[in-house]
């Protein structure tokens, strides 16, 4: 520094005096769980804006909780309510057809826009509607959900097996589908609740055979500024739900905010456009596995 | 393992490495605790959202201090505040067997002074002094010039003189 100062030679030392014995609270879970809700507006954002993005937003389900069993491999072996381990039992992986297991023509990718878009109208409740949407290309759909002209936050997401080529792939990819696409992990993993931390509440769906292939949870997300919490969009539901041959399907519905900043200003008066029970309906209807 | 979960492992064991240091500089930064843990979590958050890209980097701890001091000075203006309270003890977020009385009574008093200074000028003693960078790297992250660095840290070293004269016994500034 050019213009030496007194204080030059004691400042240093005197910062580590101060803070060099601080030790930082732990906001781990909140920060992650703030990290993964940046992640789904960015999922958001990409899929509604068009934007072709490994994390696109889309909607399509190919499974049913209750067929499952039926449809694939091993489940019945590994059943996570005969069996509970602390490892992640109920991913798609480990109950998908088996390894090196693609198939790009048979499955939601092979639907039309159209008909993802349709067959999820008609799961909705009275009043609550199919949005915005991006239908860049042949089997792939996505959007957010809206009732009445409330700003409230919904979305579903799918996220393809691994191997299959997902949303960002461009149209000639989807029209000559390969398998050649990457792993997908969903935003919230498919485990027991048990295993779930910083929720309000979790809910667990097996299949017919008890395995787990799904949850339901209710989340607070709390943001401080100054000490003082902000209002956001607090309250949640996220239910994810694992698919045949390893790929994914989530629903987020976020409480109500207003209109005029959505994503900042809580309406407490609001509540999420979708209840938990809805949100697993939604998520689980055999509609997806056909 | 799964690629989500062996993210979140790999984050945590990120952050327990690192959370200590961010904390610290937040701290400095913000100069209130409140401020501080908001800004962590701020930080861990956005980390967390691009921890794919951010551990592929080459250097995701200066990366994530980037991220630290972009979300302050994007804070300081979304609120358009410069000034912070500092009128309450941290002692609830110190480890008890660390940090003497004394030292308590530093960071109170250093608190208020850098409290003194305007967000920018204090990202600049911070990084010049606390994270000791050269004038060309703090220039560089505050996306200043170089000059401008050097005025910014001869104006704050002249407040924070006065400010803390009596405690440092330092001849006060003259200008």
């Amino acid at each position: 520094m050019n213009d030496h100062d007194p204080l030059d030679d004691h400042l240093g030392e005197r910062m580590e005096r101060a803070v060099g014995g601080l030790r930082a609270p732990d906001v781990v879970p909140q920060a992650i769980a703030r990290g993964r809700r940046q992640r789904t507006r960015r999922r958001v954002a990409y899929a509604v804006s068009g934007v072709a993005a490994a994390t696109a937003l889309v909607l399509a389900v190919p499974a049913v909780a209750g067929d499952w069993s039926q449809q694939t491999q091993g489940p019945s072996e590994n059943p996570v309510a005969a069996d509970p381990t602390p490892t992640r039992l109920s991913t798609a992986e480990s109950r998908g057809p088996g390894p090196g297991w693609c198939d790009p023509t048979t499955g939601w990718w092979s639907k039309s826009a159209e008909q993802i878009a349709g067959e999820l109208a008609e799961l909705l409740p009275a009043g609550t509607r199919v949005a915005e949407t991006n239908d860049a290309a042949v089997g792939v759909w996505g959007g957010n959900l809206r009732t009445g002209d409330d700003a409230d936050f919904t979305r579903v997401v799918l996220l393809p097996p691994p191997g299959i080529m997902g949303p960002w792939r461009t149209l000639d990819e989807a029209r000559n589908p390969t398998c050649e696409g990457g792993a997908n992990d969903p935003q919230q993993p498919v485990q027991p609740c048990y295993q779930t931390t910083g929720v309000l509440d979790c809910k667990e769906i097996r299949s017919e055979s008890g395995e787990l292939v799904g949850i339901v949870t209710e989340q607070v997300e709390h943001t401080y500024v100054d000490g003082q919490e902000q209002p956001t969009d607090r309250t949640y539901f996220e239910a994810t739900i694992a698919v045949p041959g390893g790929g994914h399907v989530e629903l987020y519905a976020a409480e109500g905010t207003r209109a005029d900043r959505p994503s900042t200003v809580h309406d407490p008066a609001d509540l999420p456009a979708l209840t938990a029970a809805q949100v697993r309906a939604i998520v689980s209807d055999p509609v997806w596995t056909s | 393992m799964r690629g989500s979960r062996r993210d979140d492992a790999e984050f945590t064991e990120f952050v327990s490495q690192q959370s200590d240091r961010l904390y610290r500089s937040a701290y400095l930064l913000t100069t209130t605790p409140h401020a501080a843990e908001d800004l962590l979590q701020t930080t861990l958050a956005k980390a967390f959202a691009g921890w794919r890209r951010l551990r592929s980097t080459d250097d995701p701890v200066a990366y994530t201090h980037r991220i630290l001091l972009n979300a302050f000075l994007s804070e300081r203006r979304l609120r358009r505040s410069s000034e912070l309270p500092v009128g309450e003890l941290p002692e609830h977020h110190v480890t008890g067997a660390t940090q003497a009385p004394s030292d308590v009574a530093d960071r109170v008093t250093l608190m208020a002074a850098l409290a003194e200074l305007t967000p920018l000028d204090r990202a600049v003693v911070v990084l010049r002094y606390w994270h000791d960078l050269s004038v060309a790297t703090t220039a560089a992250d505050l996306d200043l010039t170089e000059p401008a660095v050097k005025n910014r840290t001869s104006r704050a070293l002249r407040q924070l003189r006065d400010l803390l004269a009596d405690d440092l016994d330092l001849p006060r500034s003259t200008s």
